[in-house]
């Protein structure tokens, strides 16, 4: 563990440039929904957003941290040259497959993006012989693909139950509909910090799994260090270049009011703790996009745009197939010249 | 720059269609007061008044024919609702066809300028003015619910009370139809008075006014299906 290793340190720049654009978009897009209340400035939202997504980070981003660096390709049985290379390989393509993306309107998942990445460096192993193709974990990964599926469908039946009881036993009854929206205002801070936190613990992966195991940690634990860098990396993101996101966010997404947003923010942020809790790398922000669906149907937004949905569905069926390429043609020509 | 770096998963957002629905039910209500302004002014003889306003009419029928424009196309078949799409749809028609039918009575109006109307004819187009007025104002707080109905997520006690909204719009459309009935009779009570042509262009009148007022009221039928829901 040469932290002053060329290699390793450019693989722990590419992680942070990960970290910082899970903050800038990810979690700036999640906590967008809920400065429409106007519960919170944006400028306190990114305080509170930081201190959780930094916390879910820490203390609990060591599950699926460990899934990204160890649970798909059994690093154990490699080289750690090999590992270091492949890392940066992984890391570098999954940060330009996701900022070109971005600039292309697709809207693509860092975690989709990884996880294709970090197989890719699998196949490349297998390519070159220093690791048969029966020994990639394909079981977890079946695992991670349906996580995939399953997530934005939880987010949305938990979203809909939620919104389903408000509307039930809270708007029915309600004299007054704005001042439930205005005690739901606060009640969303709560579920905002609940879904940084929730992010913080699934998404830090992303970023700080490679990095672990190009710093030939498999043996051991993650360390609480090199998720603390993964947040903080995040949380920088957030506070750069996020609050304009949030801002855009919030001028589009104002049908969503405290109640709607208190609902999809709950249902997500459960939805990715379980995840989380279960070592599985999801996608918060598709969620999110289920769970508004699940509002939606519960009859609470006044428009939700499916066709988006179709968009999504296309880019993660892409990305998967790109970064996995990608990450494998770069293993191969850094493996040939480093 | 901003925006190019913004991944576009909000877009699930879609844009409301309530916000122009609402629009274009006030387009509709301007649109027959200044029906209103033509039927006053051809009472009064001031035909030239009458062409001018009727111009008017008509621009403000283009103007809600923009705004139903914009409904359609945030009611397209990718959106989801708190309605049904379909019932949505089916509202939106004869909303549009308030002014349409406002349009129609207003240029019918003013292309026949030695027009003979009796005292009493007079007297009666008014009144079914003024009752397609009360329609109209009635209406427009029967729609103007709809910011209700979706921040109470169509809670019960807020359907119930625009629901209870429609019967008084029905009731002024029987009225307008009454009155209707008793002016047909009247053109041709007074047939020798007015001459054949006259009849035919007053019938024609008279029938179009009142589709304004039916117009209305098919549209509150209509409303009523789309947010109605057994409870």
């Amino acid at each position: 563990m040469e932290l002053a290793e060329p290699l390793i340190l450019f693989t722990l720049i590419a992680g942070l440039y990960m970290a910082w654009n899970i903050g800038a978009n990810d979690l700036a897009n999640a906590m967008g929904t809920s400065v429409g209340s106007k519960a919170l400035t944006i400028k306190q939202v990114i305080i509170l957003a930081g201190i959780l997504e930094f916390s879910g980070a820490v203390f609990f981003g060591k599950r699926v941290t460990t899934t990204i660096a160890k649970g798909i390709i059994p690093i154990e049985l490699i080289d750690q040259h090999l590992i270091t290379i492949g890392a940066l390989s992984a890391i570098l393509v999954a940060g330009v497959w996701i900022t070109v993306a971005t600039f292309y309107k697709l809207p693509v998942s860092t975690t989709h993006s990884i996880v294709g990445a970090v197989l890719g460096f699998g196949l490349g192993l297998v390519f070159k012989g220093s690791l048969s193709l029966s020994s990639i974990k394909w079981f977890v990964l079946l695992k991670i693909v349906a996580s995939w599926i399953l997530s934005p469908i939880t987010g949305g039946i938990s979203a809909f139950l939620i919104f389903y009881l408000i509307r039930k036993y809270i708007l029915e009854t309600a004299e007054n509909v704005k001042k439930v929206e205005r005690i739901f205002g606060y009640l969303q801070i709560a579920s905002a910090s609940y879904v940084a936190f929730a992010h913080g613990s699934n998404d830090v992966a992303n970023a700080v799994g490679p990095v672990s195991a190009a710093l030939g940690l498999f043996g051991a634990e993650i360390p609480r260090w090199l998720l603390a860098i993964g947040g903080i990396g995040i949380v920088i993101g957030l506070a750069t270049w996020g609050h304009r996101v949030i801002e855009t966010v919030g001028e589009r997404i104002t049908t969503l009011t405290p109640t709607r947003g208190f609902s999809a923010e709950f249902g997500t942020a459960s939805t990715v703790l379980v995840c989380s809790s279960l070592g599985l790398p999801i996608s918060t922000t598709h969620t999110l996009v289920g769970a508004v669906v699940g509002v939606g149907l519960a009859g609470g937004i006044e428009a939700v745009d499916l066709s988006v949905i179709r968009k999504i569905i296309y880019s993660w069926v892409v990305t998967v197939p790109a970064t996995a390429l990608g990450s494998l043609l770069l293993y191969i020509i850094f493996e040939a010249v480093i | 720059m901003v925006k190019d770096f913004i991944r576009p998963i909000l877009d699930i957002f879609g844009k409301s269609p309530f916000g122009p629905i609402y629009e274009h039910a006030l387009k509709g209500k301007e649109t027959v007061y200044a029906l209103k302004k033509v039927v006053d002014a051809w009472c009064k003889g001031d035909m030239e008044s009458v062409v001018k306003l009727a111009e008017e009419v008509s621009k403000l029928e283009h103007e809600a024919d923009i705004i139903k424009q914009k409904v359609r196309e945030r009611l397209h078949a990718a959106v989801l609702l708190p309605v049904d799409r379909n019932d949505a749809l089916e509202f939106l028609k004869p909303q549009d066809s308030i002014a349409d039918s406002a349009e129609r009575a207003a240029e019918l109006i003013s292309i026949k300028e030695d027009v003979i109307l009796t005292e009493t004819l007079k007297k009666q187009f008014r009144e079914m003015m003024n009752k397609t007025i009360e329609c109209i104002d009635i209406y427009d707080a029967l729609v103007s619910e709809i910011k209700d109905l979706l921040d109470s997520s169509f809670s019960k006690k807020v359907v119930m009370r625009t629901v209870e909204i429609v019967p008084k719009i029905e009731e002024l459309e029987h009225e307008v139809d009454i009155i209707e009935l008793e002016m047909l009779k009247e053109i041709y009570k007074s047939e020798k008075e007015l001459g054949a042509t006259n009849v035919f262009h007053l019938y024609h009148i008279i029938i179009t006014l009142a589709d304004v007022s039916d117009n209305t009221a098919r549209a509150a039928d209509r409303l009523r299906t789309m947010i109605y829901r057994p409870m």
